[in-house]
């Protein structure tokens, strides 16, 4: 019987109470076609270094847990193939754009706190008593936010922004993204708040819509096309303020 | 109590925007902007010394026509016709028009611009050899 094929994975580690900076780990692994990334590290973890460290949950690229850069590119680990890996060898490392806790974990602090404020629910001047049934919508309002809902929140889109490396305390793709969908949301009556969150320091203006947050996404979200219409709106929204105060 | 973790942040490198074709690309596309706007100021002065008569004009006129200004013209027009392409590419995508509610594909709108855009510079031509 011929032997299982192998691969080499290149893993970045940090260990912070061994070692001050980080280093490289390999390892060689045994798989076939259906594996991925995940499977490899799962395969590491069980049976060559119980140490390694990272992140994941669902395995079907649903929950966003299992981020990291393979080869250099943001990937969800559970999506990326070992059979399309160029040689025989993957390097895998942590998103560099967050700080790291160990290895393949990184603080997802600063990306929650951004979340938490587009205020990601459906907000009403005024709820409606429960016995008066659930808000309804079309099928055409629905189509309106189906892209930006599929965002599950891996930031992928914030490892691939360049504003984001640069300065952390911009608003972010994902965030603004999500934002968008609850604006556009036809049961919703907090445009106003989050456009004025959106539009506040830190905020859209900061996008020089480079794009490759949309490039990235592994669910096809737009996050680029979310912002530069936010600004659309924002735009118009700052003015009608304007308008309102000079009455 | 809880322990303060130890976190490693990573700095990114001077050269970030060489690791991808599409960094690079914008950053181009941002430096083109000077050379945008650096154009816009000779046409500017060109204004400016034809309001003060025709030796301050013919003079700024032969510094223009020099190899070197032919030169710089030249560098100059190449950013600002790659400034203007990656322009219309960006705007079809921001605002993806629809057609009796099915989306237009894009490369037909950025296709369209364009031809719009190389017939009214076809017309300013016309209107300048013709008023030259």
């Amino acid at each position: 019987m011929a032997s299982p094929k192998t691969i080499k994975l290149r893993v970045k580690r940090y260990l912070p109470e061994k070692e001050e900076e980080p280093f490289y780990s390999e390892y060689d692994v045994p798989y076939s076609d259906d594996m991925v990334v995940l499977d490899a590290l799962n395969y590491i973890k069980d049976n060559l270094d119980g140490s390694l460290t990272f992140r994941w949950s669902c395995r079907m690229g649903v929950c966003g847990s299992c981020s990291a850069n393979v080869d250099g590119k943001p990937k969800l680990t559970c999506s990326s193939f070992l059979k399309e890996s160029e040689g025989n060898s993957i390097l895998v490392e942590p998103l560099s754009n967050f700080r790291t806790i160990k290895d393949l974990v990184v603080e997802i602090d600063i990306f929650v706190k951004k979340l938490k404020s587009v205020k990601p629910w459906i907000i009403r001047k005024e709820e409606k008593p429960i016995e008066d049934g659930e808000y309804l919508q079309t099928p055409e309002q629905r189509d309106l936010i189906k892209q930006t809902s599929m965002c599950i929140n891996c930031m992928l889109c914030y490892e691939a922004c360049p504003v984001f490396a640069m300065d952390n305390d911009f608003i972010g793709p994902a965030a603004a993204a999500i934002s968008y969908r609850y604006v556009m949301d036809s049961r919703d009556e907090g445009a106003k708040e989050r456009l004025d969150i959106l539009t506040s320091k830190h905020g859209i203006w900061d996008c020089t819509y480079i794009g490759e947050c949309s490039t990235v996404c592994p669910k096809a979200v737009d996050p680029a096309l979310a912002i530069q219409k936010s600004k659309a709106m924002g735009g118009i929204s700052i003015l009608k303020s304007l308008l309102q105060k000079k009455k | 109590m809880d322990k303060e973790v130890r976190t490693y942040e990573y700095k990114p490198s001077k050269t970030w925007w060489l690791s991808n074709r599409r960094y690079a690309l914008y950053m181009v596309r941002e430096l083109s902007g000077f050379a945008v706007a650096l154009y816009g100021f000779i046409f500017l002065a060109q204004l400016v010394t034809l309001t003060q008569g025709p030796v301050a004009y013919n003079a700024l006129l032969s510094v223009l026509l020099s190899p070197t200004g032919i030169l710089l013209s030249t560098i100059l027009l190449g950013f600002a016709v790659f400034h203007s392409l990656t322009w219309f590419d960006l705007t079809a995508k921001v605002q993806p028009p629809s057609f009796k509610g099915k989306p237009v594909p894009r490369k037909l709108v950025v296709t369209g611009t364009i031809i719009v855009w190389l017939f009214i510079s076809y017309l300013v031509a016309v209107f300048i050899f013709r008023v030259g």
